[in-house]
């Protein structure tokens, strides 16, 4: 009887000791560890560091008033297939930028519009922006050659 | 010979905690600039152009050369787009990125612009391809 209490007492000890050792304060830290850098591993794998670049264009609200413009701010461009029509002269891409340089100093707030064909290429939209951005032209107006919007 | 029996009973250890540390910051770092590929729907030819950094939060518009529109992904007619932009009115504040085929005749690109302003997506971006210095 009093070695089956005895050994009662031993086991319960046991018990107690694997417990204590169980809850001893310390987590293991080494699968978070792991964990980690298989999802840093999925990310550099994944991403990419393209940047998406672009020609930013407000459009009018159709709410929108008119703007009166005077003759001498205006610089009016039709984009062909192959280079500018500006009053009536074909003209190309580098002449394109002299005149609007020019007329950037002529009058600083200088407005340019484009008015473009419906045959013509998408290309030569963008092209026409993005020279108007390069002579720091911001104010732009895109237009139909053929009238409406 | 005190030292070295000291020196000889030291135990090379590696501390893993600072490696997981690091990992962890890295993880941070790849998750915060990672962007996702937006839904092209087809493969264009961008034009080039002196270009400025587009936001990542758009609506993505893509047409391709024989001036099929994919809005987010998936083909629609210009009617359809219309639709499709009514039903997101909450999100016209955001811009919306058109990447279409530098060869696509204009009069696609007219039809679209007017849907967007007719559904009030006032702000748009035209893709393009960035210039290099020396294009300039």
């Amino acid at each position: 009887m009093e070695k089956n209490i005895i050994t009662g007492r031993i086991l319960a000890r046991r018990k107690n000791r694997e417990l204590f050792r169980k809850n001893d304060g310390i987590t293991d830290s080494s699968s978070m560890g792991d964990m980690a850098f298989l999802l840093l591993i999925f990310f550099i794998v994944t991403s990419s560091f393209i940047l998406r670049q672009g020609i930013f264009f407000s459009l009018p609200s159709p709410k929108s008033g008119s703007v009166k413009l005077m003759d001498n701010q205006i610089i009016e461009v039709y984009p062909e297939n192959a280079g500018f029509t500006v009053n009536g002269k074909n003209i190309s891409r580098e002449e394109l930028i002299t005149k609007m340089h020019m007329q950037k100093e002529l009058h600083k707030d200088s407005v340019v519009i484009i008015k473009m064909k419906d045959n013509v290429r998408y290309e030569r939209l963008v092209d026409t922006l993005s020279a108007a951005r390069e002579c720091r032209i911001l104010r732009v107006s895109l237009k139909n050659a053929g009238g409406g919007k | 010979m005190k030292i070295k029996s000291i020196a000889s009973r030291l135990r090379p250890i590696a501390i893993g905690a600072s490696m997981a540390d690091m990992a962890l910051l890295l993880l941070v770092f790849f998750m915060a600039t990672t962007t996702t590929e937006p839904p092209k729907g087809v493969e264009v030819n961008l034009p080039r152009a002196l270009t400025s950094g587009a936001e990542q939060d758009n609506l993505y518009i893509t047409v391709s050369a024989r001036g099929t529109i994919y809005f987010e992904g998936h083909i629609v007619s210009i009617s359809e787009l219309n639709d499709s932009l009514a039903n997101r009115q909450r999100e016209k504040d955001k811009t919306v990125a058109i990447t279409a085929d530098k060869n696509l005749n204009y009069s696609i690109i007219s039809e679209m612009l007017s849907v967007l302003q007719d559904q009030d997506f006032l702000n748009i971006v035209f893709m393009s391809e960035p210039k290099s210095s020396r294009e300039i």
